[in-house]
C-alpha cells in the first residue's frame, strides 16, 4: 500500500466528517447571528435528530431517507414549539439569561431522551451500508451520502440567504435589528424561522451521522464543543466561515489521528481556537466580511 | 413586543405544550414494542440440554424485607449505568440483584435481608468517587460492589480504604489493582476476576503461539484499562518475538476509528490489538474496518459478546476474531448453566461477563458477611481475608494475599461463524 | 387651523420599570416639522421609541389620526403610516444599496415595488449610482439617504428621525436638511430630534424641549430661538 493512497485515504475521511462538523456549526452560527444567542442546546437537537431518525427507521420502520426527511422535520417543529417557549421570552434579556435558558433546553432534552431511551447506544441501519474502492481509496457510501447530503443542504441554505426575500431578511436581521423596525421585518417571525432552520440543519447532521456512528443521549456535548470550536474560528455569525473552519477542523482531525496521535485528535479544534484567538480575535471572517 | 400578561400567557401555553409532546413521546415509547432485546442466540458446536431443577419465581424485595423485623443490611452498589458502559452496569445490576434476591428469598444473611443501593457513576473516576463517597456518608452502607471499569476503582480505593469500608470489585481488571491490594497496602479492597495482566498472557500464548501472529497493532482507549492492556501485549509481544507496528490510543467512548485504521491498513500487521470497553465502539471498529478495506482479524480485549456483533458475526465477517473474556455463557461446567437459563428467564438476555462476575461477587460479599457474623464493616473485611468461595463454575476460589481471586478465563475465537471456547485457569498464569 | 396628526397625551416612559419620560403631552399637526431638542439623556429618544411601540408607556396615550395606537406593535404602528429612523444608520451594510431598498418594501405585497424603486433612484440619484455597492461602503451622508429612502419606500404620513444629521460631515448635514425639506414639501409629516439644535429649528414650525424627561418648553422654532435662557441652555449661548 502506498504511502499516497493513504494520504489521501486520510483526506476523504477528513472530508467525510467535515461535512457533518460543517451542518451543526452552521445552524448555531446562524442563530447566533439572528437571535445573539449562543445556543447549548445546539447539541442536543443534533441528538434529538439522530433519535427522530431511529423511532423513524427502526420503530415505525421507514425507510432511511423518508426517516431522515421525518426526523429533519420534526426537530424543526420542536424547534418552533422550543422557540415559543423558551427562547422568546429571553430573547432581549441579558446574556445570562440566554444562557441559562439555552442550557436548561440542553438538559431537558438530553434528559427525557435518556429516560425514554436510556443511555444504552442505538444503532440506526440504512441498508445502504457499504464502501466503494476506488484506485485503493474506500469510500463508505453512507459517509458519501452524508457528505452530499449535507452539502446540498447547505447549498440550499447558501441560495435561500443569498436569494430569497426570507432569506435576504433573515441576513438583515443579522446585519441590523434597529433598521428591520425601519421597514417593517418582524423579528420575532425571523427569529422563529432562523431558530427552526438552524435546528433543522442539526436536526440533519443527527440524521445523517445515526447510521455512521451509534447515537445515545449524550452525543450532543462533544459534537456541540468542536461546533462551538468551529464556530469561533469561522467567526461568530458567518456562515461561510463555519463551512470553511469545518473543512479544516475535518481534514486536520483525520491527519491528526492519522500520522501524529488519535489522542490528540479531539484537541486539535482547540488548539486551532487557541491559535485563531491570537492570531486573528475575530475569526477568518470575522464581523467585517461575515455572509449573513 | 408582548404586554406581559400575554407573554407569561403564552409562556404556559407553550410549555404545557411541551410537556404534552414529552406524553405524547412515552406513550408512543410504550405503544410501540422497543426491539426485542438483543438476546445473543450462541450456537455452539456441541450443545449439551441440561434440566435445570430450580425454577424461582421472584418477588419483589421490597416487599420482603417489609415483612422482616431486623434491619437489612445495605451494599453500595456503583456502576456506569448510564453512559458509554450503561450496558455493562445494566447486566451487572441485573447480575448483582439477581444474586441479591435469591439470597433473600432464602433467608437473607444473618437473617438479614439484603438490600443494593446502586449509584450511577456513568464511567467517570471523578462522579465514581462521588458515588461512593454518597453511599459511605448517606446510605450508610456496610459494603460496597464496584466500581466496574479500571479507572473509577482506581480513583475510590484510597477513599474506601479511608473510610474503612470493604469494597469488592468484581470486573475492573488493571493490574494496577493487584499492586496496591491486600499485602500491598489496601486492606479494604478485595477483586473477585482476574487481573488484564493474567487474561491477556493467556491469550498472548494463543495469539502469538497457537494461531502464529507475526506483528501486531495496538489500539486502546486512553483509560488505565487501555494503557494495562496495550502495556501487558506489548511485553508478551516482546518475549514472543511479535513486532508492534504501532500502538494508538483513543478517547473512552470514541467514535470515529477511521484514522487509526487507515494508518493500520497501510501498515499490514497480522492482526490488531484492541483494548477497549462499549458494545457499540467495538461495533464501530469493524464496521468502519469494513468500509474502508481493512481485513485484519482482531485480537485483545474487547466484547466479543457484544450484541452489536452478532450481524457481523452471523454474516461471517468476523471469521478469526478472538479475544479472551472473564466468563462465558457457553461454559458448561459446574452450575454455569443453570445460572445462564435463570438469568435469562429474568432478564430475557444472556448474561455477560458483567452481569455474572456482579452476581458472584453479591455471593461472596454475602459469605464474608456470614462469616463475620455481623454487618460491621471492619469486620466484614477481616472476615474476608483468606476467604474461600465455590464459584458457580465448580471453581474453588481464595483470596491471596493480595485480597485477589482468580477464576477461569476464557479465549474465545469466532470459526465458523460461531464461537470456539477455551478455559483456561488463571491461577496458574500469574 | 391644520389639523391635529399625532396627539401625545400625559406620556410617561422608561425602562425595566423605571419612568425616563415623565408626563409628557404635545401635539403635531399635519404637514407640520416639529423638533424634539434637550441635552443628552433628556428622553428624546425615549418618547420617540414610545411612539413607535417599541417601549410601552405606563400612562399616557397616543393618537394618530384620531385613531388610539397606545401599545400597538412596531408593526402595526408601521402599517398606519409612521416611520421611525433610529438614532445611528438605519441600513443593512452588507447588502447592496438595491438590496436594501427591496428590504424597504419588504412588508409590501404589492405590484408598483418596482416602480416605486425607480421612483426612489429618480429622487436620489446617487443611490442610483451606487445601487450595487455594499450599502456599508457608502460615505454617512449617503447611508443616511438610503435610511430615508428605505422609509419612504412605505409611503409614511409621520416620519420620525432620531438625530439624523448624527455623525455626518457639515456638507452631508446640509444635503440631509434639504432632504427633510423636500420630504415636508411632498406632504410628509416630521417629528425629528435634533443635537444639531440651531439648523433644526431654523427648520420647525413647532419645537418640543425636554429637559429629564419632561417638557420645559414648547413653541415655534423661532421662539426657541429667541429665548435667551432656553438659548443659552441649548445653542451654545
Ligand atoms: N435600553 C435602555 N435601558 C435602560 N436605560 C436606558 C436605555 N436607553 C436609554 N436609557 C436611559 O434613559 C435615559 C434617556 O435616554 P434617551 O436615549 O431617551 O436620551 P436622549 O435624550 O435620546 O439622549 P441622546 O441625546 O444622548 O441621544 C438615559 O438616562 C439613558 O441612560
Ligand atoms: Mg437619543
Amino acid at each position: 500500500m502506498s504511502a499516497e493512497i493513504i494520504f489521501t485515504q486520510h483526506l476523504v475521511n477528513g472530508l467525510l466528517l467535515s461535512g457533518i462538523y460543517g451542518l451543526v456549526a452552521v445552524g448555531l452560527t446562524l442563530i447566533y447571528g439572528v437571535l445573539e444567542i449562543v445556543n447549548f442546546a445546539h447539541g442536543e437537537f443534533y441528538m434529538l435528530g439522530a433519535y427522530l431518525t431511529f423511532i423513524a427507521s427502526a420503530w415505525l420502520g421507514l425507510p432511511y431517507y423518508a426517516s431522515v426527511i421525518l426526523a429533519v422535520l420534526s426537530s424543526a417543529f420542536i424547534a418552533l414549539i422550543v422557540e415559543r417557549g423558551a427562547i422568546r421570552p429571553i430573547v432581549e434579556r441579558s446574556f445570562e439569561s440566554k444562557v441559562l435558558s439555552t442550557f436548561a433546553i440542553s438538559m431537558i432534552l438530553a434528559n427525557a431522551v435518556l429516560l425514554l431511551f436510556t443511555a444504552t447506544p442505538r444503532t440506526v441501519r440504512t441498508g445502504i451500508a457499504g464502501t466503494i474502492e476506488f484506485a485503493g481509496v474506500f469510500f463508505s457510501v453512507e459517509r458519501v451520502v452524508a457528505l452530499l447530503t449535507g452539502y446540498l443542504a447547505f447549498l440550499a441554505l447558501h441560495m435561500f440567504l443569498q436569494r430569497t426575500r426570507l432569506g435576504k431578511a433573515i441576513r438583515a436581521v443579522a446585519q441590523n435589528r434597529d433598521a428591520c423596525y425601519v421597514v417593517g421585518i418582524d423579528l420575532h417571525k425571523m427569529a422563529r424561522l432562523t431558530f427552526a432552520l438552524g435546528i433543522g440543519l442539526a436536526g440533519l447532521a443527527g440524521a445523517l451521522i445515526a447510521p455512521i456512528f451509534s447515537i445515545e443521549p449524550s452525543m450532543g456535548q462533544a459534537v456541540v464543543l468542536k461546533a462551538f470550536a468551529i464556530v469561533i474560528v469561522g467567526g461568530f455569525g458567518s456562515v461561510k466561515g463555519a463551512a470553511l473552519a469545518a473543512l479544516i477542523v475535518g481534514l486536520g482531525e483525520s491527519l491528526v489521528g492519522g500520522y501524529v496521535s488519535a489522542t490528540l485528535k479531539d484537541g486539535l479544534a482547540f488548539l486551532i481556537i487557541i491559535l485563531v484567538l491570537i492570531i486573528r480575535p475575530q475569526g477568518i471572517f470575522g464581523r467585517a466580511t461575515r455572509v449573513l | 413586543m408582548l404586554s406581559r400578561k400575554h407573554r407569561g400567557l403564552s409562556n404556559t401555553i407553550a410549555g404545557a405544550a411541551m410537556i404534552i409532546l414529552l406524553f405524547i413521546g412515552v406513550g408512543i415509547g410504550y405503544v410501540i414494542p422497543r426491539e426485542a432485546p438483543v438476546a445473543q442466540t450462541i450456537t455452539v458446536t456441541n450443545v449439551v440440554t441440561q434440566t435445570v431443577t430450580q425454577t424461582r419465581v421472584e418477588t419483589t424485595t421490597a416487599t420482603v424485607t417489609a415483612t422482616q423485623p431486623a434491619t437489612p443490611i445495605k451494599i453500595g452498589f456503583s456502576a456506569p449505568l448510564t453512559g458509554a458502559g450503561a450496558f455493562y452496569g445494566q447486566q451487572a445490576l441485573w447480575g448483582a440483584q439477581m444474586a441479591v434476591d435469591e439470597i433473600n428469598a432464602r433467608g437473607g444473611v444473618l437473617n438479614r435481608q439484603l438490600t443494593l443501593i446502586a449509584e450511577d457513576h456513568r464511567g467517570v473516576p471523578a462522579e465514581a468517587v462521588s458515588t461512593v463517597e454518597k453511599l459511605i456518608n448517606v446510605d450508610q452502607v456496610s459494603v460496597i460492589i464496584g466500581t466496574f471499569f479500571s479507572s473509577p476503582t482506581l480513583a475510590v480505593m484510597p477513599i474506601v480504604a479511608k473510610a474503612g469500608v470493604p469494597l469488592f470489585s468484581p470486573v475492573s481488571s488493571s493490574p494496577l489493582i493487584y499492586n496496591q491490594t491486600g499485602v500491598q497496602g489496601n486492606k479494604w479492597v478485595f477483586k473477585t476476576n482476574p487481573s488484564d495482566t493474567l487474561m491477556v498472557r493467556a491469550l498472548a500464548k494463543f495469539m502469538f503461539d497457537v494461531k502464529g501472529y507475526k506483528s501486531v497493532s495496538l489500539v486502546a482507549e486512553d483509560t488505565d484499562f487501555g494503557r494495562g492492556i496495550v502495556n501487558t501485549l506489548e511485553a508478551e509481544a516482546g518475549k514472543y518475538g511479535v513486532k508492534v507496528l504501532s500502538k494508538d490510543f483513543v478517547e473512552q467512548g470514541a467514535k470515529d476509528f477511521t484514522a487509526v485504521l487507515t494508518k493500520i491498513r497501510g501498515l499490514k500487521p497480522d492482526v490488531i490489538g484492541l483494548g477497549i470497553t462499549g458494545t457499540a465502539q467495538i461495533e464501530l471498529i469493524v464496521k468502519q474496518s469494513k468500509e474502508l478495506g481493512v481485513k485484519i482479524p482482531l485480537s485483545g480485549r474487547y466484547d466479543i459478546f457484544a450484541p452489536e456483533l452478532k450481524p457481523y458475526i452471523e454474516a461471517g465477517e468476523a471469521e478469526g476474531f478472538n479475544t479472551v473474556t472473564p466468563y462465558s455463557p457457553l461454559f458448561e461446567g459446574g452450575r454455569n448453566p443453570e445460572f445462564v437459563k435463570s438469568f435469562k428467564a429474568r432478564t430475557g438476555q444472556d448474561p455477560h461477563w458483567n452481569a455474572f462476575l456482579a452476581y458472584e461477587c453479591v455471593y461472596v460479599v454475602a459469605k464474608a458477611i456470614q462469616k463475620a457474623g455481623s454487618s460491621d464493616r471492619a469486620a466484614i473485611r477481616n472476615a474476608a481475608e483468606g476467604l474461600e468461595y465455590d464459584s458457580v463454575t465448580g471453581l474453588k476460589l481464595k483470596f491471596d494475599e493480595n485480597n485477589h481471586m482468580f477464576p477461569y478465563c476464557y479465549i474465545i475465537e469466532v470459526k465458523d461463524k460461531k464461537f470456539n471456547l477455551q478455559v483456561i485457569e488463571t491461577a496458574a498464569l500469574k | 387651523m391644520r389639523k391635529t396628526l399625532l396627539k401625545i397625551e400625559g406620556l410617561s416612559s422608561g425602562y425595566g420599570g423605571i419612568d425616563i419620560l415623565k408626563d409628557v403631552s404635545f401635539e403635531v399637526k399635519e404637514f407640520e416639522v416639529a423638533c424634539i431638542i434637550g441635552p443628552n439623556g433628556a428622553g428624546k429618544s425615549t418618547l420617540i421609541k414610545t411612539v413607535y411601540g417599541l417601549l410601552k408607556p405606563s400612562s399616557g396615550k397616543i393618537t394618530f389620526k384620531d385613531e388610539d395606537i397606545t401599545g400597538l406593535s412596531p408593526l402595526n404602528i408601521l402599517k398606519k403610516g409612521i416611520s421611525y429612523l433610529p438614532q445611528g444608520r438605519a441600513i443593512f451594510p452588507l447588502m447592496t444599496v438595491q438590496e436594501n431598498l427591496e428590504m424597504g418594501v419588504f412588508s409590501r405585497r404589492d405590484t408598483k415595488i418596482k416602480e416605486d424603486i425607480a421612483k426612489i433612484y429618480d429622487k436620489f440619484p446617487i443611490l442610483k449610482e451606487r445601487r450595487n455597492q455594499l450599502a456599508g461602503n457608502l460615505s454617512g451622508g449617503e447611508q443616511q439617504i438610503l435610511a430615508i429612502a428605505m422609509a419612504l419606500l412605505l409611503s409614511p404620513t409621520l416620519m420620525m428621525l432620531d438625530e439624523p444629521s448624527l455623525g455626518l460631515s457639515p456638507q452631508s448635514m446640509s444635503i440631509i436638511f434639504e432632504t427633510i425639506k423636500a420630504l415636508n414639501k411632498d406632504g410628509i409629516t416630521l417629528l425629528m430630534v435634533e443635537q444639531n439644535a440651531k439648523k433644526a429649528l431654523q427648520l420647525a414650525d413647532h419645537a418640543i424641549v425636554l429637559e429629564l424627561g419632561r417638557k420645559r418648553f414648547e413653541g415655534s422654532g423661532q421662539e426657541v430661538l429667541s429665548n435667551p435662557e432656553l438659548k443659552k441652555l441649548y445653542l451654545g449661548g
